[in-house]
């Protein structure tokens, strides 16, 4: 019984919510959102950055209680889906997001063996998936939405530059 | 001689850029809504366009692919292998004028890509932890090496759709 790709699973998760020595992971993007970034919508554009960090938490939610809870969270059930409200402050929903982020590693983290990665498990839509094809998903939601906050970021800066160019203004 | 966690890297990896199983934040699904007209735009206050990080996931490829793979020779101002531009200049902010369209970019991305896939494939489970020198002259495994490909392709798949979004004023999750 090995659970070395279950381990290997949860390591690309955590690089890619919060790794602190790269770049791409969301948290580090969400720690350079300056508070005037947070609600800002850039011109053509309709999420602000608070809309992007609420999606991925609702959806760390919903995917944990349909893969490994009672199913009970849905979107079209008013209640049912924990959330955050615009008005909460930047660093509370931060933290209402990595509970999300919490709950969901310790599903993962607790599987037995990498045998239950090809174990189907529900997704919010009602159809089953291979365990490692939603973990895959959220890795990927992470990374995704964490590239569409730097840029949000980046324009309401006006410092759409590489990282590197330190001369960039 | 187990290749299971190599196994598992390139699922992550296929999902990552093409996109198999779930489309949705993969590179080339997203490059596919791409227009021409939104290949060089620039947001208002923005200076990256589509064109810039496209080339930017083939360049670092390219060279992760040389330092996890070859030879660990290339750098940021090395010729971008047989392209006939240079690596740093497919990075720049404007496109340059002998670089060849939209197409031909996208498809040389994805064949340093598919040139990364490959020699991923070769591995067995025991070369992930193989000790390599990456460009900023740090030893890293080759697990890392390939973890961060991943990591970059759906990074800037959600930086080139938010682009092409604003432009086409059509912004959704």
């Amino acid at each position: 019984m090995s659970r070395a790709i279950v381990e290997q699973l949860l390591y690309l998760m955590d690089e890619a919510f919060d790794a602190k020595e790269q770049e791409h992971s969301l948290l580090t993007n969400l720690r350079s959102v300056p508070d005037d970034g947070w609600l800002w919508v850039p011109s053509g554009g309709a999420r602000s950055i608070f809309d992007i960090v609420r999606h991925v938490g609702e959806c760390k939610y919903v995917y944990d209680n349909h893969a490994f809870g009672d199913g009970s969270m849905r979107w079209d059930r008013p209640a049912t889906v924990p959330t955050v409200v615009r008005e909460a402050p930047m660093a509370a929903v931060v933290e209402w997001l990595r509970e999300g982020e919490h709950r969901w590693r310790e599903s993962i983290s607790e599987l037995e063996d990498d045998g239950e990665l090809l174990r189907p498990r529900r997704a919010n839509w009602g159809r089953d998936y291979e365990t490692r094809w939603l973990v895959n998903m959220l890795i990927q939601h992470d990374l995704y939405h964490a590239g569409e906050i730097n840029h949000i970021r980046a324009l309401r800066q006006q410092k759409d530059g590489w990282a590197w160019e330190t001369s960039w203004t | 001689m187990s290749r299971a966690a190599v196994e598992q890297l390139l699922y992550l990896m296929d999902e990552a850029f093409e996109g198999i199983e779930q489309p949705w934040h993969s590179v080339l699904a997203n490059l596919a809504t791409v227009r021409e007209d939104d290949w060089l735009w620039q947001p208002p206050d923005g200076a990256r366009t589509i064109r810039l990080l496209t080339a930017h996931i083939g360049a670092a490829t390219l060279l992760y692919d040389d330092h996890a793979f070859g030879e660990g020779t290339i750098g940021w101002n090395d010729p971008a292998g047989d392209f006939g531009l240079g690596m740093e200049d497919l990075q720049s902010y404007e496109a340059l004028d002998n670089e060849p369209p939209m197409a031909g970019i996208i498809a040389w991305t994805t064949d340093w890509c598919h040139r990364f896939r490959g020699h991923v494939a070769e591995l067995d489970d025991s070369d992930l932890s193989r000790l390599r020198r990456n460009h900023r002259g740090d030893m890293k495994e080759v697990r890392w090496f390939i973890a961060l490909q991943i990591q970059h392709y759906s990074y800037h798949a959600g930086e080139i759709n938010h682009i092409r979004a604003l432009h086409q004023r059509n912004d959704r999750e």
